[in-house]
């Protein structure tokens, strides 16, 4: 299997075309700031609430936990959006397929920020901030994402996913069906992704699992034959992992 | 029926076999057999017509008895069919080789021969007035012993009227626009560009069970041929059940083979992710129940012992019918959006038209990016077709006058429904976003343009139901653009 993706992703490679040029490249970006900027010994989601990260720019804890928010959706999300980038372009006219582009990122990132200032807002309750600091709550974390893995409830949003829209020519209904198209492509997104980026951002250190998260993310949204018992059994075995060692 | 060299067995022309020959006489008996194993039964009727797709609420045989195989099993084995994808081909060649498989398996059982094949459906030819008709075999009550026909109880036709009349005369209502060989014309296998026609066979994709771009022989006369029998044939999850269907698809299958012999470009895909090593590969049972799982590349050849067919006839049809012998080649370079309709587009019963304002901006700059001497061409999208309901088919015609909305001078192309229900469901690998089809236009508009009936500001679009009795509301097309390569 391993050796079937890695083929698939190398003609992938050879295939790449400007929109995933320009979606792969902010998310390196992205993925080198974080390196740079993270606490490699503490979970990612614990050192960003306590400011143990050093922000880019914020000055205050909410605005560095919304950088590394930003940071990370930007770095795990964009190589996923290569075909909705590629939909949104290609059925606009020429002129105006950055305007197009920007309006779905968007709403797209809208949806994220919003999601993130709920999951912020929610993780500095005191007691929750306490909860999270246990590594038992880390290994039940990536319990429930392995259950959330199978549920058909993220299989259905999974479908979403990979939606395609016919969108309005031009005019300011062009520049809302775009808009409109990021916020429920964003928000399918939020399903399938967001419980696994918590339980694995909140389980363990560093931003090493996070980067095996994307990637096991993109093959699973690239290769829709890859099994969804596989990242759920690789999520469990964490779990089990980290039980046994604390 | 023609015997088997070396091991490779023939398929035949259904309409050149004797009336009752061996080969349909034991098709018969073979399907009733089938016919009484029950669904668990990787080798029964309904098993293999649930490979294709199977819903229980659409099962036509289903009863208070019946056990299903596990989950597990069923994401695994069933609806896996593959469609708007390039695998389309390849995948249903896989189908109907175990199928045949299997059905001679019953066959040698009940002690018939071992060379049995099974016959494809030419309703293209051209040079047999019967070719559209559905032969007497799959409509008659019973075999010549008197004992009941399983190949003719399947449920058929379009409409009431049509259902009757075909069960009569064979005549279901299918006419030159569903079994059109324009298909043969397209030199690429395959084309994975927005705005442009997906090929031969299908765009490229992973594992697609419904919904996506069209390819060309998937559109005509694969769909239309579906639509147009209807019935069973009309959807995913019944079209397995009717043996029609299994002749009609060994046709497409052998359209394949004559598309190849064309000539030196008519050619397979030679991408990696198509065939093995790291292509999608799919999974079926053989006739002793064995799991057997193939990639693309290992059904190009039917001759080899996983395959172990040939055709009667792969002889091209465009050559000795003496048409046109143009080259539809779509070009390596991005097509770009020149116009679209600006409203969601609900098709009913009677002629739809709807209009495509064309921007004069991406026109000027669609003509700046094209190559000096490089030809233009012009094709139309109907983009996310979504609907319930029983499929039907749309004429498309562009600019066409009031007086006369079906003159053939302004004839696009043929849209069939086919899997267009499959492809709206919420539960569809796609969230519901239909089929889309797209049309190279650039014929009709040189027509128009020679009759000063083109408008370089607007394009009006007509669609018109091939049956006029249709039930219930029309699928509406998301959008109708048009594009420029």
């Amino acid at each position: 299997m391993a050796v079937r993706l890695a083929l698939a992703f190398s003609a992938n490679i050879r295939s790449i075309d400007r929109v995933t040029l320009w979606t792969t490249l902010p998310s390196g970006v992205a993925w080198a700031c974080l390196l740079a900027v993270s606490n490699h010994h503490d979970n990612p989601l614990r050192a960003s609430l306590s400011g143990g990260d050093t922000p880019l720019f914020a000055t205050d804890l909410f605005a560095a936990a919304a950088e590394h928010w930003f940071l990370m959706v930007a770095a795990m999300m964009l190589p996923l959006l290569v075909v909705p980038i590629r939909q949104v372009a290609f059925r606009s006219y020429r002129w105006r397929r950055g305007r197009a582009i920007a309006g779905f990122l968007a709403g797209y990132g809208a949806a994220w920020m919003f999601a993130g200032a709920g999951i912020m807002g929610f993780l500095l309750i005191p007691d929750v901030a306490a909860l999270i600091a246990v590594p038992a709550t880390g290994s039940m974390a990536l319990l429930a994402a392995a259950g959330w893995q199978l549920s058909p409830w993220r299989a259905a949003a999974m479908r979403k996913c990979h939606r395609s829209v016919a969108l309005t020519p031009r005019g300011a209904a062009a520049d809302l069906d775009c808009m409109r198209f990021g916020i429920s492509h964003g928000a399918a997104c939020i399903t399938v992704c967001l419980p696994l980026m918590l339980a694995v951002m909140s389980a363990l250190p560093g931003i090493a699992p996070a980067m095996i998260l994307a990637l096991l993310l993109y093959f699973e949204r690239a290769y829709q034959r890859i099994h969804q018992a596989v990242p759920a059994i690789a999520l469990a075995c964490v779990s089990a992992v980290i039980a046994l060692s604390s | 029926m023609k015997p088997a060299v070396n091991g490779v067995r023939v398929r035949e022309d259904v309409w050149k076999l004797a009336t009752w020959d061996d080969t349909l006489l034991w098709y018969a008996r073979a399907v009733a057999r089938m016919r009484q194993l029950p669904i668990r039964n990787s080798a029964s009727w309904r098993y293999q017509a649930a490979i294709h797709a199977y819903l229980r609420n659409q099962d036509p045989l289903a009863a208070a008895t019946d056990s299903l195989p596990s989950l597990s099993h069923r994401r695994r084995f069933w609806n896996q069919c593959q469609h708007g994808s390039w695998y389309f081909l390849p995948w249903h060649r896989l189908y109907l080789g175990f199928f045949e498989q299997i059905v001679r398996s019953h066959v040698v059982a009940l002690g018939g021969p071992d060379h049995w094949a099974l016959p494809y459906w030419n309703y293209s030819d051209e040079g047999n007035p019967q070719a559209k008709l559905v032969r007497r075999e799959f409509r008659d009550a019973s075999l010549p012993d008197g004992s009941p026909n399983s190949l003719a109880d399947a449920k058929r036709g379009q409409t009431p009227s049509l259902s009757q009349q075909g069960r009569q005369t064979g005549d279901f209502g299918i006419d030159s626009s569903d079994t059109d060989l324009g298909c043969l014309l397209t030199v690429p296998f395959r084309t994975g560009r927005f705005g442009v026609p997906s090929g031969f066979g299908g765009p490229r994709t992973g594992f697609q069970h419904s919904g996506g771009v069209i390819g060309d022989l998937e559109r005509v006369p694969h769909g239309s041929i579906h639509v147009a029998v209807s019935g069973w044939m009309g959807a995913f999850e019944t079209a397995g059940l009717d043996p029609l269907f299994w002749l009609h698809h060994a046709n497409i299958d052998r359209l394949w083979e004559v598309w190849l012999g064309r000539g030196s470009q008519f050619q397979n895909p030679t991408d990696p992710s198509w065939g093995a090593p790291s292509g999608t590969d799919f999974d079926f049972h053989d006739a002793t129940g064995a799991i057997a799982t193939h990639t693309a590349d290992e059904v190009i050849d039917t001759t080899t012992p996983l395959l172990s067919y040939r055709y009667e006839d792969i002889s091209d049809p465009l050559a000795t019918a003496g048409l046109a012998e143009e080259e539809i080649i779509m070009g390596t370079g991005p097509a770009t959006l020149v116009g679209a309709s600006e409203e969601t587009v609900r098709l009913s019963s009677s002629p739809t038209t709807a209009n495509v304002q064309i921007d004069p901006t991406a026109i000027t700059e669609n003509l700046a990016a094209l190559a000096e001497g490089e030809p233009q061409r012009i094709y139309l999208n109907m983009e996310n077709i979504v609907g319930a309901g029983k499929a039907s088919s749309y004429k498309v015609f562009v600019n066409a006058p009031a007086d006369d909305p079906e003159g053939a001078s302004h004839y696009a192309g043929l849209l069939p429904m086919f899997g267009l229900a499959e492809a709206s469901r919420r539960d569809d690998p796609h969230g519901g976003s239909g089929l889309t089809y797209v049309l190279d236009i650039t014929d009709a508009v040189n027509r128009l343009k020679q009759r000063n009936e083109w408008n370089e500001e607007n394009l009006k679009v007509t669609f018109v139901p091939k049956q006029r009795e249709q039930d219930g509301e029309g699928p509406q097309v998301g959008r109708i653009s048009l594009y420029y390569r």
